[in-house]
């Protein structure tokens, strides 16, 4: 039995030597994408990083992973299986709020949110105070989004029939539902290529403050590794500087993750989309992922007002810059 | 039997007539029956005596209508024993029990007589038939929870229910204690004198086979065909102590071992 | 009995002594794994929960009847005219293989977001159980039971319907048992597809929300639950089936 240890130990000592030498003095990092492969844009600069060896540049082994599109890279994130992921900004406030989870956003990547509401151009529908009397769609729970919009055109909950919809935009088209809650980066392009002609509203456009998506670590990540954070951000900052000036090589790395049965036509709508939404008046002042006091501010009060946070955010806490190239 | 007398408005008891009659089973490959010839009065009781594998069994089924002959032909009444059936005058009791579980010993009588209703004609209550058989305390028992014996019992109780002008039963008595077998050998011949069906009665039993039987017929095993056969023109009712009685069983048992010496002979009543 | 019952209570007792425990000195947050109080808080101050609680079991109930319904009819057309049986086993091992998950959505494109998607879910998969063992409780009649109704000239209507079916009705009480835990879960799942009430949606919304407490609370209303009609169909069958 000691024999056998022993010669378990020699292995597993063997295994570590040959193992850290074939990385070097790489730092292993975990990333961990808040949904499956695609184009979003924060994907895109971990893959264009990862590929074209900008991480290894600045020493760090980063591990891509990706979430099933569950909570679970929040929770992962959390208990720290997972370094750095990605979040949408109003969740994140969300979950800092409840259950609690203290979610710090290194770089905020989408300047606008990533969510619309659209309509069959054949419903004659052309303002949202045409939903009146018409059923309205939403993902989970409704989000403040919906309220804020009926807000802004004078009518109220009780004007619409709310109705928790799937994740199948063929409720829309075949006429289960008046207006459908999207991403603007993904149904309406898999609609329009059905033939579909939609209407989209943008709670943007009414005055109401949206944020997209953000690279998220914990308070304690940010406490405790800041060179890894800075490093890593200088990788994906780079890669998506590199993805804006060369979109079509980048949708090819994009594919090595999207897999074989991946649309690259559809990869390339969402970049796009995600690429024009990175740039702010914030970003062209001080590069990709800058945030502002007031941008956050704007859409925690947004969130208070409508009841998806309770008062009291802190948003200093919330965000930092530290980790950006600008910073 | 208690006097409890059902009147003469039966059915006619038919004769049987078994000419050649063959069966052949094909999986696993067997000769059940090979041209066995019979003749069965109407109103007589004949006994079938025969080792395991004489196809005893299969001459009930086949006399039935629950089986075809392979070759052959049975008439019963002058009809083919499967208009016979249909015509609902058929009393079949196999070796098995062959009881409902989830009916009481009464409710699995009562299930007969409603598949057998003999319109017209009186039928005894499952009650008193339970009482026939000596169980008229387990009228309300599930027959799981009856030993073999009583299950049979409840199973004749069953067949006789019906009032079939003809009774075709498989060992009716196989698992029943020899005094159980005496008192009830007495019941049905009591009660077969009412209605005077005709009767093919399966048994290992020589003694009961003299008891009931006109006529005794032995089969021979593999292929099953007719080996020997006797009548008994002892009176009914029949005393087994009586000197006729034992030296029929004597002659019956030497028939049976295969004794060449003595022959098959017309015993004096 | 009862030992047996003191016994299973204290070890569920301990279990959860044990688990609050760990989590309170591991200090553990909520959103990673809840202690058993904070479960238990959640249950009791919740009243959605109860109502979410009534509409899957309606659900699951409605699938039920309805599959078993279909399974047995079948079976009986099985057993009546055996040609069929090819035709319909084909098309019941189709609905076997089919995972909800795909029929799920498509269905609430074609039903819409009501009941009716979760209903037919649970019936399909609820039928498949019902319909074999159906099959087999009408075959499953005593060959000498058989030879006797035959002997009798009974009809073969008198036949199923006084030994076929007393005869299988062990058997679809067993497939039943196996198919109302079976119901109750197609109906969550159905409703993760598409709903605005019920536990499915209860357990997708809490979990969206990492709000640990009120999904292991619903997981737990739903095992109840579950726990619950199973037991209701074996008193079903202690009543109607006294002699098994």
């Amino acid at each position: 039995m000691r024999r056998f240890i022993a010669a378990v130990g020699v292995m597993v000592i063997l295994a570590g030597a040959c193992g850290g030498q074939s990385d070097g003095d790489l730092q292993p990092v975990t990333f961990m994408a808040g949904f499956t492969a695609q184009a979003n844009l924060p994907f895109v600069g971990v893959y264009v990083a990862e590929e074209l060896g900008y991480f290894e540049e600045r020493g760090l082994d980063v591990t891509i992973e990706h979430s099933a599109g569950g909570g679970e890279h929040l929770q992962l994130l959390a208990a720290g299986a997972v370094d750095i992921t990605t979040q949408d900004a109003a969740v994140l406030l969300q979950r800092r709020n409840d259950p609690g989870i203290p979610l710090v956003s290194i770089g905020l990547i989408g300047q606008t949110g990533q969510q619309a509401f659209v309509a069959l151009s054949d419903s004659g529908m052309t303002d949202p105070s045409d939903w009146a009397g018409k059923s309205v769609g939403y993902k989970g729970t409704p989000p403040p989004d919906v309220f804020a919009i009926l807000d802004a055109v004078g009518l109220t909950e009780d004007d619409v029939d709310l109705i928790n919809v799937g994740f199948d935009p063929r409720v829309l088209t075949e006429g289960q539902i008046d207006v459908y809650p999207v991403f603007k980066s993904n149904e309406p392009d898999l609609l329009a290529r059905q033939g579909f002609d939609l209407v989209m509203w943008d709670a943007a456009d009414y005055g109401i403050p949206t944020l997209g998506l953000a690279y998220v670590v914990t308070e304690e990540t940010v406490e405790t590794q800041p060179e890894m954070l800075a490093a890593f951000m200088d990788a994906v900052i780079e890669g998506i500087t590199y993805a804006a000036a060369e979109p079509e090589s980048a949708i090819d790395i994009v594919m090595r993750y999207v897999g074989p049965d991946g649309d690259a036509d559809h990869q390339r709508f969402i970049l796009d989309v995600e690429l024009r939404d990175s740039i702010s008046d914030v970003t062209e002042t001080n590069g990709i992922g800058w945030q502002t006091t007031e941008q956050w501010t704007s859409l925690a009060a947004h969130l208070e007002r409508y009841g998806a946070v309770s008062p009291g955010t802190v948003v200093e806490d919330v965000f930092t810059n530290d980790f950006l190239p600008g910073a | 039997m208690g006097g409890k007398g059902w009147g003469h408005d039966v059915m006619s008891a038919p004769n049987l007539s078994f000419r050649s009659v063959t069966k052949r089973f094909s999986s696993p490959q067997v000769t059940a029956l090979e041209e066995v010839d019979l003749e069965m009065a109407a109103g007589s009781v004949t006994a079938v005596i025969g080792v395991s594998g004489s196809g005893k069994s299969t001459l009930l089924r086949l006399a039935g209508g629950l089986d075809d002959v392979t070759k052959g032909q049975i008439l019963i009444g002058g009809k083919a024993p499967e208009k016979v059936r249909h015509s609902k005058e058929v009393g079949w009791m196999s070796q098995h029990p062959a009881l409902l579980p989830w009916r009481t010993a009464a409710e699995n009588i009562k299930l007969a007589q409603t598949f057998n209703p003999q319109p017209g004609r009186a039928m005894a209550s499952p009650g008193e038939l339970l009482g026939l058989v000596g169980l008229a305390d387990f009228a309300d028992a599930y027959p799981p929870a009856l030993s073999g014996g009583m299950q049979q019992r409840v199973s004749l109780a069953r067949t006789l229910a019906v009032r079939a002008p003809l009774w075709l039963m498989d060992e009716p008595f196989a698992a029943l204690d020899e005094l159980t077998r005496d008192s009830l050998a007495e019941e049905v011949i009591g009660l077969w004198a009412v209605d005077r069906p005709t009767v093919i009665w399966v048994t290992h039993h020589i003694g009961e086979a003299v008891k009931l039987a006109d006529e005794i017929v032995v089969l021979t095993p593999s292929p099953g065909r007719v080996g020997s056969r006797f009548t008994i023109d002892l009176e009914r009712p029949r005393d087994e102590t009586s000197a006729a009685f034992q030296m029929i069983v004597r002659r019956a048992r030497a028939i049976l071992h295969g004794n060449p010496a003595i022959k098959p002979v017309e015993a004096a009543g | 009995m009862r030992r047996g019952a003191i016994v299973a209570f204290v070890s569920v007792v301990v279990l959860l002594g044990v688990w609050e425990a760990w989590v309170k000195l591991s200090d553990t947050p909520e959103y990673l794994i809840p202690a058993p109080s904070a479960i238990g808080e959640t249950l009791a101050s919740s009243s959605g929960l109860l109502a979410a609680a009534a509409v899957t079991l309606l659900e699951a109930l409605a699938g039920l009847v309805i599959g078993a319904s279909v399974g047995l009819i079948l079976a009986i057309a099985i057993t009546f005219w055996g040609h069929v049986e090819q035709a319909v086993m084909s098309f019941a091992l189709l609905v076997k293989s089919t995972p909800i998950i795909a029929v799920a959505p498509i269905l609430t494109i074609w039903m819409g977001f009501g009941y009716g998607p979760k209903v037919v879910v649970t019936a399909l998969l609820t039928f498949f159980p019902v319909l074999i063992n159906s099959i087999e409780g009408f075959r499953s009649v005593d060959g000498s039971i058989h030879d006797w109704a035959r002997s009798l000239d009974a009809s073969p209507s008198e036949i199923f319907t006084k030994i076929r079916w007393p005869s299988a009705r062990p058997f679809l009480f067993a497939a039943l048992k196996v198919a109302a835990p079976l119901a109750m879960i197609g109906a969550v799942v159905a409703e993760w597809m598409g709903a605005s009430s019920g536990l499915g949606r209860q357990m997708w919304v809490a979990y969206a929300n990492l709000d640990m407490p009120s999904l292991f609370a619903a997981v737990l209303v739903l095992t109840l639950l579950s726990g619950g009609v199973y037991r209701l169909v074996v008193e079903i069958e202690h009543r109607t089936v006294r002699w098994a």
